[in-house]
């Protein structure tokens, strides 16, 4: 009897398991991938001995308990963080905005083209010597993440209002429907899982830029700065400093992506498929 | 009635932005108003770092102490961002010349430029016999120096041609770290870099001698100093307040004297940039290279034929007539 529940017990537990790996196969195959990459790294690492170039996981992370144990750490990332947000914040309501504009109305559109054009070819660090010009060097990344947000955010959203359901409008027009309810009923719904794409896609861009505006323009309490300060001070420290805070700059990268991506799924839950 | 309530709005509008440019005006000279002194990561700093670690303020003006990328001094000065400004001198000249903006007090900085190698066969300028002689080995040979097409590479390039070293190429590199990558590496074998790289590189990177200052070659073939970085005050503030000038001055002349006086202070300079978390300054490299950081403070009427001399094998539109009045000749 007893063996026959520990067979039944073993079943059960290899069924669980086996359902937990279905239902988390994409974050364990990611795992894995990281695995496998630290260990690679590792192995060229102790094969290289050459720990300027390239250091060991061990040493990066003991660099990153480092950087962590300084509150100066949590200052200059929480402002890194702060401009980051406010570039992508401004960025976003501004590509919105302009992006609704451009989508119902062609000429705008036309009108703002060679600007969009512009800010997508020009070299983020062409425009970050620039800006820093114009502005102080707290301001300069900020000012290089909105110019990095704005043209995802205003093309995603310009397309994505021009492509509306035809039918869906021709319908609002028979009934009638007031702008307001054809914006939250058709433009919204349509537009709302693209333009949030683009912002994940935007968000990240605006991490990476907004960290190299910092590095160009040594701005006070910035991870920019930190990174600048680690790779000046390598040949003294190695490398491993350079490659945490670069570890904590994909971190916050990340993090923001996945909540991107828990804002989707929750809009998703809320309004259904409308999203 | 609406045309004149537009009129009115409009005239109202003007007068409010006219005032308030007239009070930003006055407020910028009020004798307790907040000044800001800039100057370039690294050896530069230094010049202020004892400042900076008092918070000096500057007769009844706090001042607001910035450490800059070296890339923000044209902006800084371009945009009037700073009152005082520690720049390379070159640029600091052109930009005053330009922009008529500031004037030169004083240079702080003559030379922390030092060439580097890893090669055994080669003299220093202490063995070798004269500064023709150091820079005539360098025939044939390839200098990897930091700050292409800035005071480095310029100069470095101007001294060869004096002693016509021939088939000399001098590679410029972006950064510090990439040379001291290329010395660990042999791919590098000479290199001009600067204090305190210069330290930390001949100190963590196995067979790097250090050979010479470029300063004291340059003394030696040009026959005078070599005022690689100076002070540099807005004219409106000279004008307006040259009490606060001269205090400044004064400050400054004591805080290099402090940094020079011993390694303990030098150390004590360095930690403190360090702990800023703005420097790349470390206090143990600062202990060890600030007396090849050169600094010293010498009047901008003092240092005048040096700095004349220096600009313009640097390229600066320099002409006596034009920009005498940019040498500050003091209260």
């Amino acid at each position: 009897m007893k063996k026959v529940e520990s067979a039944k017990n073993k079943k059960d537990g290899v069924a669980a398991f086996r359902t937990f790996c279905k239902k988390h196969l994409a974050f364990l195959i990611g795992l894995g991938a990281l695995l496998v990459f630290a260990a690679v790294w590792e192995i060229v690492a102790v094969c290289m001995q050459q720990a300027w170039v390239l250091p060991r996981v061990e040493d990066v992370l003991v660099a990153l308990g480092g950087l962590l144990a300084k509150p100066d750490f949590y200052r200059a990332t929480g402002m890194t963080l702060l401009r980051s947000l406010l570039g992508f914040g401004i960025g976003f309501v501004l590509g919105v905005l302009l992006g609704i504009l451009a989508g119902v109305r062609r000429g705008v559109r036309a009108a703002l083209q060679p600007i969009v054009a512009f800010l997508r070819a020009a070299p983020t660090m062409a425009l970050t010597l620039i800006i820093m010009v114009w502005f102080r060097q707290a301001y300069t990344p900020v000012c290089i993440g909105v110019l990095m947000v704005f043209p995802i955010i205003y093309a995603t959203t310009a397309d994505s209002i021009a492509t509306a359901d035809p039918d869906l409008l021709e319908m609002a027009k028979v009934y009638r429907m007031s702008r307001k309810n054809k914006l939250l009923h058709i433009y919204v719904p349509h537009a709302t899982p693209m333009i949030l794409s683009g912002a994940t896609t935007a968000f990240a861009l605006n991490i990476k830029a907004t960290v190299s505006a910092e590095i160009l323009a040594l701005t006070p309490l910035s991870l920019g700065t930190g990174m600048k300060i680690a790779k000046d001070n390598f040949i003294e420290d190695g490398a491993a400093p350079v490659f945490a805070w670069l570890l904590v700059a994909v971190l916050l990268s990340v993090v923001f992506e996945l909540l991107f991506k828990g804002v989707h799924k929750l809009l998703k839950r809320r309004y259904g498929n409308e999203v | 009635m609406k045309k004149i309530l537009f009129t009115l709005v409009a005239l109202s509008l003007v007068a409010v932005l006219a005032l308030g440019a007239v009070a930003c005006q006055e407020s910028d000279w009020a004798k307790d108003s907040e000044l800001v002194v800039m100057a370039p990561d690294g050896a530069p700093a230094m010049a202020i770092a004892k400042l900076m670690k008092e918070d000096s303020a500057i007769l009844a003006h706090p001042v607001d102490y910035r450490l800059i990328a070296a890339t923000a001094v044209a902006s800084s000065m371009t945009n009037g961002d700073a009152d005082i400004i520690i720049a390379p001198t070159n640029a600091g000249m052109n930009l005053s010349i330009v922009t008529k903006g500031y004037q030169l007090v004083a240079v702080t900085s003559w030379g922390n430029l030092a060439l580097v190698t890893t090669d055994d066969t080669l003299l220093t300028l202490a063995e070798s016999e004269s500064a023709t002689a150091f820079m005539a080995q360098f025939a044939e040979r390839s200098i990897t120096s930091i700050g292409s097409n800035q005071v480095p590479d310029k100069t470095l390039k101007h001294l060869l041609g004096l002693v016509e070293v021939e088939n000399c190429t001098v590679a410029a590199a972006s950064e510090a770290p990439v040379i001291q990558t290329g010395l660990r590496q042999g791919d590098i074998d000479i290199a001009l870099l600067g204090e305190p790289a210069v330290t930390a590189t001949a100190k963590n990177v196995e067979g790097v001698r250090v050979l010479g200052f470029l300063s004291d070659v340059w003394s030696e073939l040009v026959g005078k100093d070599f005022p690689q970085a100076g002070v540099f005050a807005k004219r409106e503030l000279i004008a307006n307040e040259p009490e606060a000038v001269e205090a400044f001055l004064t400050s400054l002349k004591e805080s290099i004297a402090y940094l020079n006086a011993s390694k303990q202070n030098a150390v004590e300079l360095g930690t403190y940039m360090e702990q800023t978390g703005l420097s790349s300054l470390k206090g143990a490299i600062v202990g060890l290279s600030y007396q090849g950081m050169h600094q010293a403070f010498v009047t901008a009427k003092d240092a005048k034929d040096a700095v004349v001399a220096f600009i313009t094998v640097l390229g600066v539109q320099y002409e006596e007539a034009a920009h005498a009045d940019i040498f500050y000749q003091g209260k």
